[in-house]
């Protein structure tokens, strides 16, 4: 019985197993070596820089305005892919929240409309701006909120 | 600070709630309490949470509640009779000086303190480049804590009319539950919060993996298994995501640990049956692919019957249901009376017969099983050979040490071949589908895979 000491071939088993997770740690490392040498700067430099806080930014005012568990339909830019809309719409959702937001969906009242790009929607050619909706409140950084 | 208390009153409460369940049963291993007892907590607070929240207790009572709950188990756990004949397996302090003493095992155990102090670091660089998670976490566990802790009397509600298929409501609350009890005593959605819970997730499956497999086989199987884990790419990038599947993950592993305790002697635990059982419903409370998992357990059971006698068998498994119920009643009512239904089970109809018989979707399913299997983790080399290698030069030993292991292995394939029918059925696009979801339900079952096969291989007193 091989009780308590490692056989050549386990051994030779187990430090080519080490050496493969000890490169894999290198590479891991060496991604990140800069930030290890410097953390704290590292920190100041990207916390609170990330896209999604940035994005959150935006919504600041509007929740504000809006009483809590307000529901609203929500419009993206009239171009954009499928998934730069489900993105957009779903940050909305995330910042907004606990009011809920239904996308391709005009039975609401109350309408969001998130113009990251165009930032305006057009007087003459809008569909709900020539259909009983009026702007509420144009907050000059792509969010436009509708009422009936 | 008031973070720190509330995992403290978790950690506090998973504690006592595991020493409760494993006293009298000689199993003392404080590395394996430790690591099972901050995520048992946190499961236990999420529901204890939730459930409250629905009745609408205030914060405080139910922090008070949570409090009342550790008092009644210290004094349960106090007024029982300690157990004289506690054995603590694999050496103690003396053996530890001995091994220390072998140059391999010294030499992975610097490893694996370097590996962990890099992990931890490159999870905090990652948690500070992206703080609100990845897509699941902003989407659906953080989304819903928000609305739990911005309205707190109407979130179910809420959920109820949210959009099930951008949103998913009906995905269980583990996570949400226990981020929104946070910020609901914080008095602020701080982003540490979740990665806070990650956090421990995430290093807790690492620490209950190397300390199980430690303790069933002997230290160096348990670090290289820990090391293994470690050093997983992916792993670590799944972690700091703030995905849910590491949660999920690690009641998976937990599950089969607390089996393997109970059937590691003769005498079978029955008290870690129930512990098995309350872990393998807080999967069901984490995701929904828990839900299966609890189905598969019980299904793997049914194995034994050729290796024990019927009657025994009908008893673990009545002890280990017994350990599932009541967190799965509160999932059954969460499903049933807040959530909307789910977008796949909604979806399925006069489709499923013809997506059953379509012999395509099996085969790009097939194909991509096994180009994820071959890519997994994306490590730099291939580590999988090795272990390849491990299986041909000592041999798999189920039967003759663990009789338990053979449902362990037959739930590990039923879980695959449930994930395997849940994609032949599902309403979205199948390669979508795949690509998006595969990688992550195999990182689940991952830690589970890797405790198996560390306590399969070879003879378990082998090495030392």
């Amino acid at each position: 019985m091989k009780n308590k000491v490692l056989s050549v071939t386990e051994c030779v088993l187990t430090l080519a197993l080490l050496a493969v997770i000890v490169s894999q740690l290198y590479v891991m490392f060496s991604i990140y070596e800069e930030t290890f040498e410097s953390p704290v700067r590292y920190f100041k430099q990207n916390y609170g820089t990330d896209y999604i806080t940035q994005y959150g930014n935006r919504y600041t005012e509007i929740r504000e305005w809006l009483p809590p568990s307000t529901i609203l339909s929500y419009i993206g830019e009239p171009n954009e892919s499928f998934s730069m809309g489900c993105f957009n719409y779903v940050l909305t959702q995330y910042y907004l929240s606990p009011n809920l937001i239904y996308r391709n969906n005009n039975d609401f009242d109350t309408i969001i409309y998130n113009l990251y790009n165009s930032k305006r929607v057009s007087d003459a050619t809008n569909f709900h701006l020539n259909n009983g909706w009026h702007i509420v409140k144009d907050f000059n950084n792509g969010l436009i909120l509708l009422a009936k | 600070m008031i973070l720190f208390f509330l995992i403290l009153v978790s950690f506090i409460l998973g504690f006592s709630f595991c020493f409760a369940l494993f006293r009298n049963t000689a199993f003392y291993n404080l590395r394996i309490l430790f690591n099972l007892s901050i995520p048992i907590g946190i499961g236990v607070s999420s529901i204890v949470f939730v459930l409250l929240s629905i009745m609408d207790f205030t914060p405080l009572l139910i922090l008070f509640v949570q409090i009342i709950l550790i008092l009644f188990l210290f004094y349960n756990n106090l007024k029982s009779k300690p157990y004289s004949n506690y054995t603590i397996i694999n050496g103690g302090i003396s053996n530890l000086k001995k091994q220390v003493q072998e140059p391999i095992f010294l030499l992975l155990i610097i490893i694996y303190i370097y590996a962990w102090i890099t992990n931890a670091g490159i999870f905090f660089f990652d948690s500070v480049k992206e703080p609100h998670g990845l897509w699941d976490a902003f989407n659906y566990w953080n989304l819903k804590a928000k609305i739990i802790n911005r309205s707190p009397n109407n979130w179910p509600a809420l959920f109820h009319q949210m959009v099930s298929e951008d949103f998913h409501p009906d995905y269980p609350l583990l996570q949400t539950g226990y981020i929104a009890y946070c910020w609901t005593f914080l008095k602020n959605e701080s982003v540490w919060v979740p990665i806070t819970i990650s956090f421990i997730f995430t290093f807790c499956t690492i620490g209950l993996l190397s300390a199980s497999v430690s303790f069933f086989t002997n230290r160096i199987r348990g670090l290289i298994a820990g090391l293994t884990l470690l050093c997983t790419p992916f792993y670590m990038t799944m972690g700091d995501s703030q995905y849910a599947d590491i949660t999920v993950g690690f009641f998976y592993l937990a599950t089969v640990v607390l089996l393997t305790l109970a059937r590691d002697e003769p005498i079978i635990k029955l008290q870690l049956l129930i512990a098995a059982g309350i872990t393998a419903s807080l999967c069901g409370w984490s995701k929904n692919e828990g839900l299966l998992f609890i189905a598969c357990l019980i299904i793997s059971q049914l194995t034994l019957f050729p290796v024990k006698n019927t009657r025994e068998l009908m008893n673990e498994i009545k002890y280990l249901i017994l350990g599932i119920l009541p967190v799965l009643l509160i999932i059954l009512y969460y499903k049933m009376r807040i959530a909307p239904s789910n977008d796949i089970l909604k979806a399925q109809g006069e489709k499923t017969l013809t997506k059953l018989t379509d012999c395509s979707r099996y085969a790009t399913i097939a194909k991509w099983y096994i180009s994820t299997i071959a890519s997994f983790g994306k490590w730099m080399v291939n580590p999988w050979w090795f272990f390849l290698f491990g299986v041909l030069y000592k041999g798999i030993n189920i039967k003759k040490m663990f009789p338990g292991m053979i449902a362990n292995y037959t739930l590990l394939v039923l879980m695959l071949v449930g994930f395997f029918f849940i994609y032949i059925v599902t309403p979205l696009n199948l390669e979508f589908h795949l690509s998006t979801s595969l990688h992550r339900l195999f990182f689940q079952l991952f830690p589970t895979f890797i405790f198996l096969y560390f306590l399969s291989i070879g003879n378990r007193t082998s090495i030392t």
